[in-house]
């Protein structure tokens, strides 16, 4: 399904938070995040 | 959804095989803690675990952010936004963009070329050197096509008064609307909220430091 939101934004939305992910050597913080992904990409695909 | 696992499995695998490899080869400064498993001249610890786990999930997340914008993402948006709000020259994303509405064709034409090859009985020999001989005859009339495709698009887009001036004006107009910022903010924040979760249980680690 092709997104409404803006592809420079998109694109800002998705570098800002990989390259701060790739600083934390815990478990739980990646953990968090995917789980928040998935539900983005699963409940919100028609949006995003 | 289904063309999303298609992508996510596979390249979950390549993560999980990173994770296993990291287990394995852990820098001494991380691989302390209780040993777990000795088998051979393999050594797993609670903290190459760790380090394993760590990197598998941080894969999935970089290969969910990538499913994220690659599958939703239309090309000609993409770049019609480049142009407009992060203000690249007109002249590389139309470049970029009639490369990328070309792709389709060079397959049709080398489809054609081989159709013609066979045709007028060119064997088709085996081996590498038979592939190389037969890139050789498909490159040059698919490049001279592509050049003879590449000079008319230019002279049809000047003809129609195309310059590559970045004041110009669009059909297309890509505007950063409520939703975007909606967007951007609440990726942001999940970010937030995961690290100062991490943080308030004592698991956020930066670079082998415990915070």
């Amino acid at each position: 399904m092709v997104s409404t939101i803006n592809p420079s934004i998109k694109i800002i939305a998705i570098v800002i938070p990989g390259l701060v992910l790739s600083l934390a050597f815990d478990i739980l913080t990646p953990l968090v995040f995917l789980v928040f992904l998935l539900v983005v990409t699963f409940l919100f695909s028609g949006i995003i | 959804m289904k063309k999303w696992f298609m992508f996510f499995i596979p390249l979950s695998l390549f993560s999980l095989g990173l994770a296993w490899t990291s287990m394995l080869h852990t820098d001494e400064k991380y691989a302390g803690g209780e040993l777990l498993v000795h088998f051979w001249w393999i050594e797993i610890t609670t903290g190459s675990l760790q380090v394993g786990i760590s990197l598998a999930l941080r894969s999935m997340c970089f290969i969910a952010l990538t499913l994220l914008f690659a599958l939703t993402t239309d090309a000609t948006k993409l770049m019609l936004s480049l142009m407009q709000q992060l203000k690249l020259p007109p002249k590389l994303t139309y470049g970029i963009l009639a490369g990328y509405r070309f792709l389709p064709l060079f397959k049709h034409e080398l489809d054609l070329l081989r159709q013609a090859h066979q045709v007028r009985g060119v064997s088709r020999t085996k081996g590498v050197k038979g592939r190389v001989q037969r890139l050789k005859r498909y490159m040059i009339p698919l490049l001279a096509n592509a050049i003879r495709k590449s000079e008319r698009v230019a002279n049809a887009m000047e003809s129609k008064g195309f310059t590559g001036s970045r004041n110009r004006t669009h059909y297309h107009d890509i505007r950063v609307q409520k939703r975007d910022w909606v967007f951007l903010a609440s990726m942001v924040s999940a970010l937030a909220l995961a690290f100062y979760l991490s943080y308030t249980l004592g698991y956020l680690n930066i670079f082998g430091r415990t915070f």
